[in-house]
Order: structure tokens, then C-alpha cells, then sequence
């Protein structure tokens, strides 16, 4: 079979730098089991150059690597206009951590030590996410949505004109509903991707964040939807 | 030592003193034209002050060298936790990688080698269990780190929920006090604070027998804001009860229970950045008392 059959055009592009041999190897043998098409990069500039010649449908990228980090490397290309889906392998822990990570762009966070299975979820989740051109809302510095305005890079949300002082939990909830409008968002992916503790401190602790956000904003910009999660009502703008 | 000898300078020098005037006021002033060294006076003065010389000065001495020594240790000390914390993040750290390459090709042998299927189940429990520790050894370092976020928080809320997360809630006896005044609002880090609590909580429900009842119990102290967790179970020894707060000790007697031993040290950690403290009661046998004392911290 050659490189033009359909069946290997379908399979998603894949370029995954980790300077780890074993965690590379190891990812990329379960990734082909996956059905992705696994190009391998050691440091973070190869990983620049395969991304100028592959250019890959995904992007997988450890956080400590020689030659350029993988926050370099993501940096280098949003700057460039490149909006190719990253998952960055990391931890999101201390705050500071997170607002950096928002700046470099990368779509995703995964905390190591994880399983191949997880990794591969967040994949396909990404792949099926509708493809835009240019920034996606999720990466966007600012947003808005009628009074509500939300500003990424100096977490400040305002009403109305009218700053509103949130905890960096409930900007960080507002965030990623925000950015997904209309999407149903469970309490577990809140969890995961905003308070990024693997063992966290409970679904309450989610809702009573959406209950500040609902005090202090007002409760018409987020539904609850019973047994599944939460979602953001009304359109958002980017810019 | 230092102290001792300045007193006994001192007490030369006064004895030196009132003998002086004694001297002065007593002796005939015929005896004075011999001229001031003859006068005894000053000859006992003087005398005095050379005899309580050698004391004084060792006394100075003295304590300036115990205040060095103090000063010394204060910074072993001080290097000494720095050092510590700094290892439990390289810790952390040099685990994560190897372990993320262990549970990969973990999953690559499952899917393709069946024939192995039970020796990697095995395998695949204790990656977990190390997967377990890096996550509490990542939280310690975290918190080392990260700014409290500080809000007001009502005790008896925070407790609700703690019963909400844990697996046997029907044993959790919930006593917070209302009359004759309730609790004042305490100020601190929420999400951190119900980790000290659900921590203590699940560590009563865990080491004492199924069925048994914890009381978990709320009190205005004089100012600061008391809760006690108590259970009737096997107890922490006496002469472990001052390392159980430290990372990775686990008491002898716990061997039969999961746990990574950094539950407490977590919670003890949490506790003393708002400015609190936990002490620990137990008897072999009869159970523990667990205090968490904290300020209720800014109005």
C-alpha cells in the first residue's frame, strides 16, 4: 500500500517530541495501534522543522526538552499563525503555571505520569472539535458575550463596564465555558482542566465556583444541565 | 553560664559601691588630705571594679557567643528544610518520566501480549501505586508554591460537604456548635482547607473498624475556631506519634491499610500556612484525637 491509498489519507498526522526515548517510542507504538500517523521528534526544534514539512493534523509536546522546550516551540507557532491542536505534557498546578500556559497557546494539558488511553482521548476530542481557521475561541485573549467581557492573558472579567473580582478557580471556570459556547462541559473535564489536581477535591467544589460566577455576573450566561454538566448560553465574540 | 557571671560581676561591682560610701560617709574627712589615691574609697572602687572586670566581660562574651550558636542553628535549620523541600520536588520530578514510559509500554504489553495478562495486571497495580505517590509528592510541592487564595468560608458548610465526599457518611457524627453563639466565619483557602478536613476524616473512617462512628466536632475556642476528629480505632503508637506528620512515615500498625504516607504531612503543611496548628491525641487500641486549631484570619 502506498502513501496515497485512502485508507492511510484518513489517518491523522500526528507529530509527537518527547526527549524521553522510552515515553516516545512506547507513545508512538500506541499510537499507530490508534490509527495515527506518527511522526517522532527528540528536541524541540526538530520538532519545529517536521512541523514546516509535515505539517501535522496534531501536536504533542513534552514541556522540558534540549535545544527549545516545548513552550518555546508552541509559542513559535501561534506567533507564525500556526493554530495546528497541541497537548502539552505537563502539570497544571501552581496558578502562575496556568496563566503561562494560556499565553503559549496550547490547547490542552496532561499531567504525567498518564496512561496511552487518556492521551489518545484527548486526541480524537480535539480531532472531532470543528475546524476553524485562524485562532480558535479557546485560545483567544479576549472574549465577549453581550455585557460579559473576559480578558484572558490579565484574568479580568467585566459587567456590564463594571470590573467583577472572581477567584482564579471561578475566571478559570468562566474561561473554559466561555471559550466553548454552547458545548456541555461535565464537572470531571472542569476538574480536570482547571483545577488540574488528578485526585480532586470533589463536584461540589465546581458548583460552588458556578455559583459565584452566577452572584457576580449573573445567572444568565450558564446552564446547568442535570446529569451532565454545565454549558455557556449566547454567543461569544473574539477578538 | 553567661548570665550567672554577669550577675556575679554586677554584685561585686554594687558591693564595691556601697562599701565605697559607707567608706566615704563614715571615715573622718581628716583622712581624705592624703589626696584621691590615698582616699579608701576609691581604692575600693577600683578594687571592685577589677575584680567584677573578668566576669562582666566573660558574661558579654558569653552571650554573644550563645546568641551566634543560636543564630547558627536557626540557619542549619532553615538550609536544612529548604533542602528538604527542593528534594521531595526533584523527587517528584525524576519519578514522573520513568513512570510515564512504565505505564505506556504497560498498556502496549496488555494490548498485544495476552499471554502475560495476570503477571501485568499485577505490574500495572504497583505502577499505580508509585503513580499515587508522585501525585501526592507533586501536591506538597504545590503547596509550597502556590499563593493562598483567601475567601470567607462558613465551617459548618465546609464539613457538609466533607461527609458529601466521603464513602461511609452514615458514620460520620457532624457536631458544630450554634448556641450559644455559632461560629464566626473563618478566612482562608477553601479548596485546601476541605483537604484538611476530608484528609483527617477519611484517615478516622480508614483506620478504625467498619461501622464504627467518627465525630467530627466544631467549637468557637477563644478566638480561633476548633474541630476535633475522633475515632474509636487502632490508634497511633506513642513513640510514632511525632513522625506521623512527617513525609512518607507511616505508622508500623498500618501496614494493611493503602495509603501513600503523605496524607498528613499534606494537611500539616496546609494548616501551618494559615497560620494554624494540629495536634494529634491516641492510645493503642482506643483511638485518636485529631485538633486542628485556626485563626479565623482576616475580617
Amino acid at each position: 500500500m502506498g502513501l496515497y491509498s485512502p485508507s492511510v489519507m484518513l489517518d491523522p498526522t500526528l507529530l509527537l517530541a518527547d526527549d524521553e526515548d522510552a515515553i516516545r517510542t512506547g507513545l508512538a507504538a500506541a499510537l499507530s495501534r490508534a490509527s495515527f500517523r506518527v511522526l517522532e521528534a527528540r528536541d524541540g526544534r526538530e520538532a519545529l522543522q517536521m512541523i514546516e514539512k509535515h505539517a501535522p493534523d496534531l501536536i504533542v509536546l513534552d514541556i522540558l526538552m534540549p535545544e527549545m522546550d516545548g513552550r518555546e516551540v508552541c509559542r513559535r507557532l501561534r506567533q507564525a499563525g500556526n493554530w495546528t491542536p497541541v497537548i502539552m505534557l505537563t502539570q497544571i498546578s501552581a496558578t502562575g503555571e496556568k496563566i503561562s500556559s494560556l499565553e503559549e497557546g496550547a490547547d490542552e494539558y496532561l499531567n504525567k505520569p498518564f496512561d496511552s488511553y487518556e492521551l489518545i482521548a484527548r486526541l480524537r476530542a480535539l480531532l472531532r472539535r470543528q475546524a476553524v481557521a485562524g485562532r480558535p475561541a479557546h485560545l483567544a485573549t479576549v472574549l465577549t458575550s453581550g455585557a460579559l467581557r473576559l480578558e484572558r492573558e490579565t484574568q479580568r472579567v467585566w459587567m456590564d463596564k463594571r470590573e467583577v473580582a472572581l477567584s482564579n478557580k471561578a475566571f478559570g471556570v468562566l474561561a473554559h465555558l466561555m471559550s466553548r459556547p454552547n458545548v456541555v462541559v461535565t464537572r470531571e473535564q472542569l476538574l480536570d482542566q482547571v483545577w488540574g489536581w488528578d485526585d480532586p477535591a470533589g463536584m461540589r467544589t465546581v458548583d460552588v465556583r458556578i455559583a459565584e460566577i452566577r452572584r457576580k455576573v449573573g445567572e444568565d450566561f450558564i446552564e446547568t444541565m442535570p446529569g451532565e454538566g454545565y454549558r455557556f448560553v449566547g454567543a461569544v465574540k473574539t477578538g | 553560664m553567661s548570665r550567672w557571671l554577669g550577675w556575679i560581676g554586677l554584685g561585686l561591682l554594687l558591693i564595691g559601691i556601697l562599701a565605697a560610701l559607707l567608706t566615704r560617709l563614715t571615715l573622718p574627712t581628716a583622712l581624705l588630705q592624703f589626696g584621691f589615691w590615698a582616699d579608701p574609697a576609691i581604692t575600693l572602687l577600683i578594687g571592685a571594679l577589677a575584680l567584677a572586670a573578668p566576669f562582666l566581660i566573660l558574661a558579654v562574651l558569653g552571650s554573644w557567643q550563645t546568641r551566634q550558636i543560636k543564630r547558627a542553628l536557626t540557619e542549619q535549620a532553615q538550609t536544612q528544610e529548604t533542602e528538604r523541600r527542593r528534594f521531595i520536588q526533584r523527587l517528584d520530578h525524576e519519578l514522573k518520566n520513568p513512570l510515564t514510559a512504565i505505564q505506556v509500554q504497560l498498556d502496549n504489553l496488555q494490548a498485544t501480549d495476552g499471554a502475560n495478562a495476570q503477571g501485568l495486571i499485577g505490574v500495572r497495580a504497583q505502577a499505580d501505586r508509585l503513580a499515587l505517590l508522585t501525585r501526592g509528592l507533586r501536591r506538597l510541592a504545590d503547596l509550597e508554591t502556590r499563593a493562598l487564595e483567601i475567601e470567607k468560608i462558613e465551617i459548618g458548610e465546609l464539613l457538609d460537604e466533607v461527609v458529601d465526599l466521603l464513602q461511609a457518611p452514615e458514620r460520620i457524627q457532624l457536631d458544630v456548635q450554634t448556641v450559644p453563639w455559632p461560629i464566626p466565619p473563618l478566612h482562608g483557602d477553601r479548596e485546601l482547607l476541605l483537604m484538611v478536613f476530608r484528609n483527617l476524616v477519611d484517615n478516622a473512617l480508614k483506620y478504625s473498624p467498619a461501622g464504627s462512628p467518627v465525630q467530627v466536632r466544631a467549637r468557637d475556642m477563644s478566638g480561633q475556631l476548633g474541630v476535633e476528629i475522633i475515632d474509636t480505632g487502632r490508634g497511633i503508637l506513642p513513640d510514632e506519634l511525632p513522625l506521623v506528620k512527617e513525609e512518607l512515615y507511616r505508622g508500623s500498625n498500618t501496614r494493611d491499610v493503602a495509603g501513600s504516607g503523605l496524607g498528613l504531612a499534606i494537611v500539616h503543611r496546609i494548616i501551618e500556612r494559615h497560620g494554624g496548628r494540629l495536634s494529634l491525641q491516641s492510645r493503642p487500641a482506643q483511638g485518636t484525637i485529631a485538633s486542628v486549631q485556626l485563626p479565623y484570619g482576616a475580617q
